[in-house]
């Protein structure tokens, strides 16, 4: 009975002193309010009010399809862009007040006062970690409640959708839950409010950063040591802005559907930002029970912690100064940028601690030992101590092989880059291809050699190299190998590429996808894979979109809009989906070479989920004679941009390389002349300014002509890093913009350049 | 068996970094005493009061106030209020919202109380405490102690700043509060002018330890200023038989400072046959400073 009393009297008292530090901290709720009054509210109705203004109206016949229309831009609108500002709001709020929840800790006078009340650490703790959590959530449940009330006020409650809001919602407080956690744990390692607010940014970005130096310090590395997710990639799910940032990016690429989604956070991600919450609560918790009153207004609380942070602290500004150093100097300059900033890190250390500026040559032992380590790590990576790098299994070793060339023929835009091949002389032919690069060192090994690397020149031709070896043993082994010169590899790339077993493995999504899956395909004739398309380069698209195999079209409201009749519409996207796996079984390397004709981008449904998507581009070559058939029928228009002039020049470089820094020379003299010489640059300037290197062989004038030329030649039709380039042409575009001129250059494939121009 | 009363230190140790504020302090303060503790800068009393009132933990010993340990005992806690030298209020409150928030946290909090104190020391409640002087401020926050109605007062340097009449308020207060409630003050000053008239109890302490811990009357009783004058000058050998703290000659005239009765002292010194002799108590500032010099904190030392 007495001990029922105590427990109803304690909770009682613990809840009137709860709602009493609310009311005390009343000014945060006010602050919080505002920043998610303009994140949502404010921001929502900007966009209600552009979506609805009435420059959309002119575009539309009726309301029904203006209304859809308008909500379908709203519905794109909330799947990413609309929630950022809420997301990153939210992060930083939590930051800044788990900070100030515990500001006490650092204030003698406060500790002295609330540590004398009748209330024990534990209850204190809870009670400004509820508080803190409270003030911030409250007023974003709120705002974000009124954003889509506003949504409903103006028409388009249909797209609200509870769940996908809800989801967002779980997320938002997650990520809460993790800064703030942050934010409380380094307010007990901290005795002062400056490095609290030091160590609260060293939590929150430690990791990311850490590991975005030693990426630079050696890429090779931290980018494949762990697979995939690299671990920058996973680094960045220690740091909830990072996290914020990496969901945000995942689902603002989400496909265009018309009902509201929230693509599901990545596991591992949830996993570590719940484990992040979770972890550092508890041990701030403990710490605080720990934590000596008296520590109140040194550096840090707890001496342990010291030398962890100078370590850390040091080895980043080191690398970094040294990385710095390096671009703008030789190699000798990044030791002594490490050393020197090794040692100045460590002095503002101790200053720091020690709150005494005479104290900057104390503990110089331990900044012996901390730099001898950071020069023990550089020199593991930089001289391969490791034997990392040099690293290449026997074809008999392997299991099974993957090996992505980029730009060749990008297996990124097909969707999977980890298509293995357990055929033996794809196994052979992989270990032919990097035997040469990896003995010869004919790659980056890492940032550190900087504008030094002699394959890294910009002029010549590189691409990098993404392989992936699954071993007898089961150990799967990732090596990426940065600014390989194209023609190292090569012929090596013909022989593997012309295995049809290669092919298999590389077009493996391709070749596996159902037509039935298909939810819409979209076919231009430039391979432009940036989803954001400016509307003045006036793309030609054709939009045949299905919805869950009933046939439906809609027509974008594009002049250029070629129609697809109705009844046809999903055959003729099954048709190409077939057509471009007969022939990519057939095709060569030489094909690669040459131009490409179309770019396919095709989305389909993934298979047993609901809502969700998939999707990749189909590069179009001109050899792949049966999707060349079908697309040539769908009558495609030219895309391109109004040039009104083209200026063919005819030179006499020695190689590819030379000729585009010829041309980039001359851009750069222009450049520093001024930026008007290079708006109002005329053809006769033109013309004038490349006279001691190029001959004018042909004008075009008229955007017609111009787009008819261009046509002929394939000059926008970038063909990847094999090309066969004439190295004796090049063509200088006029594009008038705005009043000013925009030139453009281009060089010429061999053999497409019309005689008369020769 | 009986309930112990009042507060048991015993071993009492406590270390800043490198710096020994505390070593092995052992007393006791009985209930319903007034505790005066004095000392000299940097002996420890702020740190004293502070592990008295749970703010810091002991690194060794223990505190026992009514038997129990006060370290994070929320329960004992609501029985004891500590006023910091330097006492913490929230930024733009008034003494009106500090009430509030006491209110929440003692259970014995009296709204009476805090409203019969604060007209008698016609301090305006409604009124920001940033805007009183550091006097009312001091006030003040005696005002909210008393109101809390604590069973023991931890006060440091909590008279200085007061005015003479303040001052006698507060020490009435005090004493009000002892007869009526039984409370148990313990202030820490070094105004022993002000401790001597309220306190029945002084703790002296120096460099980390407690020197001694006596009722103010027997402190005063058993110390005594002698001056004496003789036919010739008298060394301090001479005065066989009295426990001498200090001597001073000024010719023919002695100046001693003698523990023991004021009887035994008298009749020893009388029976020398001094031309004059004359016996003067102590003020707790003599016997502080004498003590003081004992132990080699000397005035004279320091400026000289």
């Amino acid at each position: 009975m007495t001990s029922n009393n105590s427990s109803t009297k304690t909770a009682r008292k613990q809840g009137t002193f709860l709602m009493h530090s609310l009311r005390s901290y009343w000014w945060i709720a006010v602050i919080c309010s505002v920043v998610y009054g303009f994140a949502g509210p404010v921001f929502t109705m900007l966009k209600l009010d552009s979506v609805t203004s009435v420059s959309n109206v002119s575009t539309f016949t009726t309301e029904e399809l203006l209304l859809e229309t308008q909500m379908n831009q709203m519905v794109r609108w909330f799947r990413a862009e609309g929630f950022i500002p809420l997301y990153f709001s939210a992060i930083v709020l939590a930051a800044v007040i788990g900070c100030v929840m515990f500001f006490y800790l650092q204030q003698k006078k406060q500790v002295n006062f609330y540590h004398s009340q009748p209330i024990t650490r534990t209850r204190l703790f809870m009670n400004q970690y509820i508080v803190g959590l409270l003030l911030n959530v409250v007023p974003l449940l709120v705002m974000m409640a009124v954003s889509f009330l506003l949504v409903a006020a103006y028409r388009m409650g249909a797209i609200i959708d509870i769940g996908v809001i809800l989801q967002h919602t779980g997320y938002i407080l997650l990520l809460i839950l993790a800064s703030y956690s942050i934010a409380v744990f380094s307010g007990q390692l901290a005795g002062t409010m400056m490095t609290q607010m030091a160590v609260n940014t060293v939590l929150h970005f430690g990791v990311p950063v850490a590991a975005w130096v030693v990426n630079m310090l050696c890429n090779l590395f931290f980018a494949t040591y762990n697979g995939q997710p690299s671990l920058i990639e996973a680094s960045l799910k220690f740091s909830p802005v990072c996290a914020a940032f990496q969901y945000i990016d995942s689902i603002s690429h989400a496909t265009g559907l018309p009902v509201m989604t929230a693509e599901p956070m990545e596991g591992g991600m949830l996993a570590v930002l719940l484990g992040m919450t979770i972890g550092l609560s508890a041990l701030a918790w403990v710490l605080y029970q720990k934590r000596p009153s008296e520590a109140t207004g040194k550096a840090l609380v707890y001496p342990v912690s010291e030398p962890i942070l100078k370590a850390y602290l040091m080895f980043v500004v080191a690398i970094t100064a040294g990385l710095i150093f390096v671009a703008v100097g030789n190699k000798i300059f990044f030791y002594f940028a490490v050393v020197s900033f090794a040692i100045l890190t460590h002095m503002t250390c101790e200053v720091i601690i020690q709150h005494d500026f005479k104290a900057m040559a104390k503990r110089m032992p331990q900044c012996a030992v901390i730099l001898v380590l950071i020069l023990v790590i550089v020199s593991v990576f930089r001289f391969d101590l490791l034997g990392y790098e040099s690293y290449l299994p026997e074809p008999e070793k392997m299991q099974r092989v993957s090996l992505t060339v980029s730009g060749a023929e990008d297996i990124s835009f097909y969707g999977n880059e980890g298509n293995y091949s357990a055929d033996a002389a794809v196994k052979q032919g992989v270990y032919d291809l990097l035997y040469p690069i990896v003995t010869g060192q004919q790659y980056r090994t890492s940032d550190f050699d900087g504008n030094h690397s002699p394959y890294d020149t910009g002029y010549e031709e590189t691409t990098s190299i993404t392989v992936r070896y699954q071993m007898n043993s089961g150990k799967t082994v990732n090596r990426i190998y940065r600014a390989v010169p194209a023609s190292a590899i090569e012929e090596a790339y013909q022989n593997l590429y012309n295995r049809q077993a290669y092919r298999e493995a590389v077009y493996a999504d391709v070749l596996t996808a159902a037509p039935e899956t298909i939810y819409n395909m979209t076919v231009d004739d430039t391979m432009i894979y940036n989803q954001d398309q400016d509307a003045e380069r006036r793309v030609v698209e054709t939009v045949a979109v299905a919805y869950e195999g009933e046939i439906a079209v809609t027509t974008v409201p594009m002049a250029e809009t070629i129609k697809v009749e109705k009844e046809s519409s999903y055959a003729t996207m099954a048709a190409i989906l077939e057509a471009y796996k007969l022939d990519v079984k057939d095709r060569r390397f030489d094909s690669l070479k040459k131009a490409r004709q179309y770019g396919v981008h095709i989305q389909l449904k993934r298979q047993g989920l609901s809502n969700s998507y998939y999707y990749f581009d189909m590069p179009v070559y001109e050899d792949d004679k049966r999707t060349m058939a079908i697309l040539s029928q769908l009558d495609i228009e030219e895309n391109d941009r109004n040039y009104s002039d083209a200026l063919i020049f005819r030179c006499d470089p020695s190689s590819e390389a030379e000729l585009r820094k010829m041309l980039d020379v001359a851009y750069l003299n222009l450049e520093a002349q001024s930026q008007k010489e290079i708006d109002n640059l005329t053809i006769e300037r033109c013309v004038e300014m490349l006279s001691n290197q190029a001959e004018l062989t042909g004008q075009i004038t008229g955007v017609d002509n111009v787009n008819q030329f261009i046509q002929q030649t394939e000059l926008m039709n970038d063909g990847g890093i094999f090309v066969e380039y004439d190295n004796s042409h090049f063509v200088l575009l006029r594009y008038n913009h705005t009043g000013s001129n925009d030139w453009n250059n281009q060089l010429l494939y061999k053999g497409t350049l019309p005689e008369q121009y020769q | 068996m009986t309930e112990k009363t009042g507060i048991t230190v015993t071993g009492l140790s406590k270390q800043f970094d490198k710096i020994q504020a505390l070593h092995q302090v052992s007393t006791t303060i009985q209930k319903g005493s007034i505790f005066g503790l004095i000392g000299s800068n940097g002996a420890g009393k702020s740190t004293f009061l502070r592990l008295l009132a749970g703010i810091y933990r002991p690194d060794e010993g223990q505190i026992l106030i009514d038997g129990q340990p006060v370290y994070e005992n929320e329960v004992l806690k609501q029985r004891i209020f500590y006023i910091s030298d330097d006492q913490f209020y929230f930024p733009n409150s008034n003494m009106e919202e500090l009430a509030a928030y006491f209110a929440v946290i003692y259970q014995k909090f009296s709204y009476e109380k805090f409203y019969e104190l604060t007209e008698l020391f016609r301090l305006d409640s409604k009124r920001k405490l940033n805007t009183f002087s550091k006097g009312m401020q001091k006030q003040a926050h005696i005002i909210l102690a008393l109101s809390c109605r604590p069973d023991y007062l931890f006060c440091d340097e909590t008279f200085d700043g007061l005015d003479p009449v303040m001052r006698q308020a507060v020490k009435r207060l005090l004493a009000g509060a002892v007869v009526e409630q039984q409370m148990t003050p313990i202030i820490a000053s070094h105004n022993l002018r002000e401790l001597e008239d309220i306190c029945d109890h002084i703790g002296l302490l120096h460099q980390g330890g407690v020197i001694f811990e006596r009722e103010l009357d027997h402190l005063q009783s058993n110390i005594h200023k002698v001056q004496c004058a003789f036919a010739a000058p008298k060394s301090r050998e001479a005065f066989t038989g009295l426990d001498i703290v200090t001597c001073e000659q000024r010719g023919s005239l002695s100046v001693l400072v003698v523990r023991g009765s004021a009887e035994e002292t008298e009749a020893r010194v009388k029976a020398m046959e001094p031309l004059y002799c004359e016996l003067l108590p102590l003020t707790l500032e003599e016997i502080f400073i004498t003590e003081m010099e004992v132990l080699g904190y000397d005035i004279q030392q320091l400026i000289y």
